[in-house]
C-alpha cells in the first residue's frame, strides 16, 4: 500500500514537473522574425546571411555574447536586427575587433535608439571589414530566455 | 554526423580559434544557442552566401566558362549524405555563377539537380516554400530577378537548417560552395592573369580560416577530417598574406601571387574539388 502511494506521488510529481517545463519552454519564432525584417533590405540590398541567437540568462552577472561577421573589403552592407523576442535590457553593439583585443572601437550601439517599443534596428557601416556583434546583458538582468535575429544584406 | 550534440553545454562566444586575450569567464552563466534545439552545438559565426562570393568574383572579372561547372547529370553519382551535402553546395555555387551570367538553361538544370539532392537530404520543403523552379522559369533572362530568387532560396535554406538544428549541414554545404567558387575563380584565369580577381581570391583567406576553425571545433568523423585536410592544404598557400591588415580596396589590390604559386594553389583546390564532385 505504502509502495503504491509512493509511486503515485512520484508519477504525479513527474507530470507536474513536465507541465512546468512545457510552460517555461521558449521557442524562438525565427521565421516570423526574419520575415518581419526582410522588407528592410529593399530596394538596395540583397539577403546575404542571417544568424538566430538565443540568449538564456541564468544568473546575475553582466555578460556578452559575440558574433563574428566577416565582410568583404569595399562592399556595402546593411545590418538588420529584430529584437521583438529579445530581453529588453540586452544592448546590441558592433565593434571592429573581438572581445579582449586592444584598440577595440565601438562602431554601432542601439543603446540610445531604444525607446521601449522599437524592435527593429538597422545600421549601414561606412567601411567593410570583419566586425563583431555583441549582445550585452547588464548585471542583475535576472533569469530569462529570448532570441534575436540578425540579417545581413549586401548592396547590389 | 547530422547533429553534433553537446548536451546542454555552454556555447563559446566569439571565434573558435583560441585567443589568450579572450575572456572565457563569460562561458559560465549565459547559455547561447543559434537554434531552438538546446542540444545542438552552435558557433557564433556568420558565413557569407555563395551568391555574394560569386558576385564579388564576377565584378572582379570572373568570366563565364560553361565547362568549368559540375555537370548537373552527376547528381545521380552522389550516394552518401556527406557527398550529397558537399555537392548541394557546389551546385548552389554553379547556380549563382550561371545566374549572374544569365545562363538560363544552366540555371534550370542546376535548380533541378539541387531539387534532387534536397529530396535525398530531406529538404524538399525549402524548395517548395520559395517555388524556385517556377520562379526561375518565369524570370528567364532577367539576371537581377534570378539573383533575388537565389537570395530568397538562401534565406529559406538558412532558416530551415537553423530551425532544425542542422548547423553542421550548413557548414558542409557552405564548404562545397566555397571550394567550387575557388575552382571557378582560379580556372577562369587559366591562360590570362587577372590581378583584381586574384586579390579577391586571396581575400577569401579570412573565410577559409573561420571555416576551418568552425569545422575543427566539431567532433569530426573520417570524411570531415579528409575535407578539413584539403582545406588546410589550401590555407597553406595564403599563409604569407595578412588579410586582417587590409583596410581598403587599394590595399587589397596590392595582394598578388606569383604564377608558380597560383599553379600550386590551383592544384590543391582541384584536389579538394575532385573529392567532392567525383563522389
Amino acid at each position: 500500500m505504502k509502495k503504491s502511494i509512493l509511486s503515485l506521488l512520484l508519477t504525479f510529481s513527474i507530470i507536474i514537473g513536465s507541465a512546468e517545463e512545457l510552460q517555461t519552454a521558449f521557442v524562438c519564432p525565427s521565421t516570423e522574425l526574419k520575415n518581419e525584417i526582410k522588407p528592410l533590405l529593399k530596394p538596395e540590398y540583397k539577403y546575404d546571411s542571417s544568424k538566430i541567437t538565443r540568449i538564456k540568462i541564468k544568473g546575475q552577472e553582466g555578460k556578452v555574447t559575440e558574433v563574428e561577421v566577416p565582410l568583404f573589403i569595399g562592399e556595402k552592407y546593411k545590418f538588420i536586427f529584430n529584437t521583438a523576442e529579445l530581453q529588453e535590457d540586452v544592448v546590441i553593439s558592433v565593434y571592429n575587433k573581438k572581445q579582449g583585443k586592444s584598440n577595440r572601437e565601438l562602431l554601432y550601439s542601439n543603446q540610445n535608439d531604444k525607446d521601449g517599443k522599437k524592435t527593429t534596428f538597422t545600421w549601414e557601416p561606412e567601411k567593410s571589414r570583419t566586425m563583431y556583434i555583441n549582445y550585452e546583458v547588464p548585471k542583475d538582468a535576472g533569469i530569462s530566455e529570448g532570441c534575436v535575429v540578425f540579417l545581413l544584406g549586401y548592396r547590389i | 554526423m547530422l547533429v553534433m550534440v553537446l548536451g546542454t553545454g555552454i556555447i563559446a562566444c566569439g571565434s573558435p580559434q583560441n585567443s589568450d586575450e579572450e575572456d572565457d569567464s563569460n562561458l559560465t552563466e549565459i547559455e547561447v544557442t543559434e537554434m531552438d534545439n538546446p542540444e545542438e552545438n552552435s558557433f557564433l559565426y556568420n558565413l557569407p552566401s555563395p551568391l555574394q562570393i560569386a558576385s564579388i568574383f564576377r565584378r572582379a572579372g570572373l568570366t563565364y566558362v560553361p565547362e568549368l561547372t559540375n555537370k548537373p547529370s552527376n547528381v545521380s553519382n552522389y550516394n552518401t549524405k556527406f557527398i550529397q551535402k558537399l555537392n548541394f553546395g557546389a551546385y548552389a555555387a554553379d547556380l549563382a555563377y550561371s545566374a549572374l551570367n544569365e545562363q538560363n538553361q544552366s540555371c534550370i538544370n542546376y535548380v533541378q539537380s539541387l531539387s534532387t539532392l534536397s529530396e535525398s537530404l530531406w529538404m524538399t520543403n525549402v524548395f517548395n516554400s520559395v517555388s524556385i523552379l517556377d520562379r526561375f522559369e518565369k524570370n528567364m533572362g532577367n539576371g537581377d530577378s534570378l539573383g533575388y530568387i537565389i537570395s530568397d532560396f538562401q534565406m529559406e535554406l538558412d532558416t530551415y537548417l537553423e530551425e532544425n538544428g542542422l548547423s553542421m549541414n550548413s557548414l558542409v554545404i557552405f564548404t562545397g560552395a566555397w571550394i567550387e567558387s575557388m575552382h571557378l575563380g582560379l580556372q577562369s584565369m587559366k591562360g590570362e592573369s587577372n590581378p583584381v580577381l586574384m586579390s579577391r581570391l586571396i581575400e577569401q583567406k579570412k573565410i577559409l580560416k573561420d571555416l576551418i576553425g568552425i569545422l575543427e571545433s566539431q567532433d569530426n568523423d573520417a570524411e570531415e577530417k579528409i575535407l578539413i585536410g584539403h582545406l588546410k592544404k589550401i590555407e597553406g598557400h595564403f599563409a604569407k598574406y595578412n588579410i586582417d591588415a587590409v583596410e581598403s580596396e587599394e590595399d587589397l589590390a596590392k595582394l598578388a601571387m606569383s604564377a608558380e604559386d597560383i599553379e600550386l594553389l590551383t592544384t590543391d583546390v582541384e584536389e579538394a574539388r575532385k573529392f567532392i564532385v567525383n563522389g
